[in-house]
C-alpha cells in the first residue's frame, strides 16, 4: 500500500467520523423541542430525525467538491490541509458535545481548515473578506433572526388559541411540532451530509481516483448518508438536554412555533443564497419560544455560555487544526497522518469515557434542569 | 467587496418572518377552527392546514430546487 493511499484512507475516514459527530451534534436542533415537549419518545425523535437525515442526504446531489470555498485559496488545499481541517473540526465538535453546547459544525470545519491552511500556507492563502461575509457575520445574524420569527410567532400562538381547550391545543401542537421538526431534519440531511460527500470527493480527485468531471461516486453518497444517519440515531444527548430543558422550559405551543421558525429561516435562507448555521438558528428559536411566552424563563446564562462558545468556535477549531497539521507535516509523509489520527482517536475515546461519569441519555435528558447540563440523579443506560 | 449581501439579508429576513409567523398563526387558526365544533369552523381550519401543508410543501421543494 502506498502512502498516497494510506492517506487518502485515513482523510476518508476522518472526513466519515466528522460527518457522525456532525450527526448526533446537530440532532438536538430538530427533535430538542419535540423530546422536551413529550411530542416525541426520546430515541423514536433520534430514529426519525436519522431517517429524515438519511433521506435528505440523496434528495439533492448537486455535491460541490469544495472545503472552506471563499474562505481559503483552493490552491493551498491539500490532502493534509482537509485531514488536518477535519481534525479541528472533529475535536471541536466532541468537546463542545461534552460540555451539551450547541455549536456550528460547519464553522468548525472551517476553523480546521483556516487554521491548517495559515500553517501550510501563510497568511496570504486565507482570505479575511471571506471569513467575515461567510462566517462571522451570518453567526450574529442567525440567532437574531431565528429570535425575532420565533418570538412574534409564539406570541401570536399563544394569543389566537387562549380560548382552544387545553388538551386539545396541546395535542394540535405536538402533531405539528413532528411536522415542522421533521422538516428541520430533512433540511440537515440534504445541507450537511453534502459537506462529507464534497470533502471525499475532492480527496478523490486530489489523489487522482477519479477526474475533476466525474461526479461523486455512489459510495460516497451512501457512506455519507449512512455515517450522518447512524450519528443522529446515536443522538446527542447532552446537546439535547441544554436546547430542550437547559435554554427555557419549552410548551408544544412553544415548540411548534420554535421548530417552524426554524424550518422557515433556514429554507430561506438557502433560497436566497444567504446560507446560516442551522444550529445558530435553532438556538434562536428556542430563545424566541422562550421570549414570545408571558412570564417564561430564559436562562441567560446557559444562552451567554453558548455565545462564548460560539466566539471561540472559529480559533479553537483553527489551533487544533493549525497543530495537526504541524504535527503531522513534523513526523511526514503518512507515518504524520497516521499518528496524528491515533492521537485524535485517543482523545475522542478519553471524552466519550469522561462522559459516562455524568452519562446523560434517552432516559434522563428530560430530567429538570438544575442549572448545568447533566441531571443529578444519573440513570444508568440501559 | 461587501462583507454582507444587503439585499440577500433584506429577503431572507422578510420571508423569514412572514413563512414562520404565517404558519405559526395559520396552525393556530386551524385549531381553533377544528375545536370550534361548528361546520364553518371545521371548514375554515381545514383550509388553514391545507395552507400549512402547501407551505412544507413548498420547503421540500426549496430543498431539492438548491
Amino acid at each position: 500500500m502506498t502512502g498516497d493511499l494510506v492517506l487518502l484512507i485515513v482523510v476518508v475516514i476522518t472526513a466519515l467520523s466528522f460527518d457522525f459527530t456532525n450527526g448526533f451534534h446537530d440532532t438536538a436542533n430538530a427533535m430538542a423541542t419535540s423530546i422536551a415537549t413529550g411530542a416525541l419518545k426520546p430515541k423514536i425523535a433520534v430514529g426519525l430525525s436519522a431517517v429524515l437525515n438519511f433521506v435528505g442526504a440523496f434528495l439533492s446531489l448537486k455535491v460541490a467538491a469544495t472545503i472552506a470555498n471563499g474562505i481559503v485559496d483552493s490552491g493551498a488545499i491539500t490532502l493534509t490541509v482537509v485531514f488536518a481541517g477535519l481534525v479541528g473540526g472533529l475535536a471541536w465538535n466532541l468537546v463542545t458535545w461534552y460540555f451539551g453546547i450547541p455549536s456550528s459544525s460547519s464553522h468548525a470545519l472551517i476553523g480546521g481548515v483556516v487554521g491548517a491552511t495559515l500553517l501550510a500556507s501563510g497568511i496570504k492563502a486565507v482570505k479575511g473578506e471571506g471569513l467575515v461575509s461567510h462566517v462571522i457575520i451570518p453567526a450574529v445574524l442567525a440567532p437574531i433572526a431565528a429570535v425575532v420569527v420565533a418570538t412574534v410567532g409564539t406570541y401570536l400562538v399563544y394569543v389566537l388559541t387562549r380560548k382552544v381547550e387545553e388538551r386539545t391545543r396541546t395535542k394540535g401542537f405536538k402533531i405539528g411540532q413532528i411536522g415542522s421538526a421533521s422538516l428541520v431534519s430533512l433540511a440537515h440531511g440534504t445541507n450537511d451530509a453534502q459537506k462529507t460527500m464534497g470533502i471525499i470527493t475532492l480527496a478523490l480527485i486530489a489523489d487522482g481516483t477519479i477526474t475533476q468531471n466525474a461526479g461523486t461516486p455512489f459510495w460516497v453518497v451512501v457512506c455519507s448518508a449512512t455515517a450522518i444517519a447512524a450519528g443522529t440515531y446515536v443522538g446527542g444527548w447532552r446537546v439535547i438536554r441544554t436546547l430542550g430543558k437547559g435554554l427555557t422550559e419549552i410548551e408544544p405551543p412553544q415548540g411548534f412555533a420554535a421548530e417552524a421558525s426554524s424550518a422557515t429561516v433556514i429554507l430561506t435562507s438557502t433560497h436566497f443564497g444567504f446560507p446560516l448555521s442551522t444550529t445558530q438558528v435553532c438556538t434562536g428559536s428556542v430563545i424566541g419560544a422562550g421570549l414570545g411566552k408571558r412570564l417564561a424563563q430564559v436562562r441567560w446564562g446557559v444562552a451567554a455560555r453558548m455565545g462564548v462558545a460560539w466566539l471561540i468556535t472559529l480559533p479553537a477549531a483553527a489551533l487544533v487544526g493549525a497543530v495537526a497539521f504541524g504535527a503531522a507535516q513534523l513526523i511526514g509523509g503518512a507515518l504524520g497522518v497516521i499518528v496524528v489520527f491515533a492521537a485524535a482517536v485517543i482523545f475522542a475515546a478519553l471524552l466519550f469515557l469522561a462522559s459516562r461519569k455524568t452519562a446523560v441519555n434517552a432516559r434522563n435528558v428530560n430530567d429538570e434542569w438544575v442549572g448545568r447540563g447533566t441531571p443529578t440523579q444519573v440513570r444508568t443506560p440501559v | 467587496m461587501s462583507y454582507i449581501d444587503v439585499d440577500a439579508l433584506w429577503r431572507v429576513m422578510v420571508a423569514s418572518l412572514v413563512g414562520g409567523v404565517g404558519i405559526a398563526a395559520l396552525f393556530s387558526v386551524g385549531l381553533i377552527g377544528v375545536s370550534s365544533g361548528r361546520t364553518v369552523g371545521r371548514v375554515a381550519g381545514g383550509l388553514a392546514f391545507a395552507v400549512v401543508v402547501a407551505g412544507i410543501i413548498l420547503g421540500v421543494y426549496v430543498m431539492l430546487d438548491k
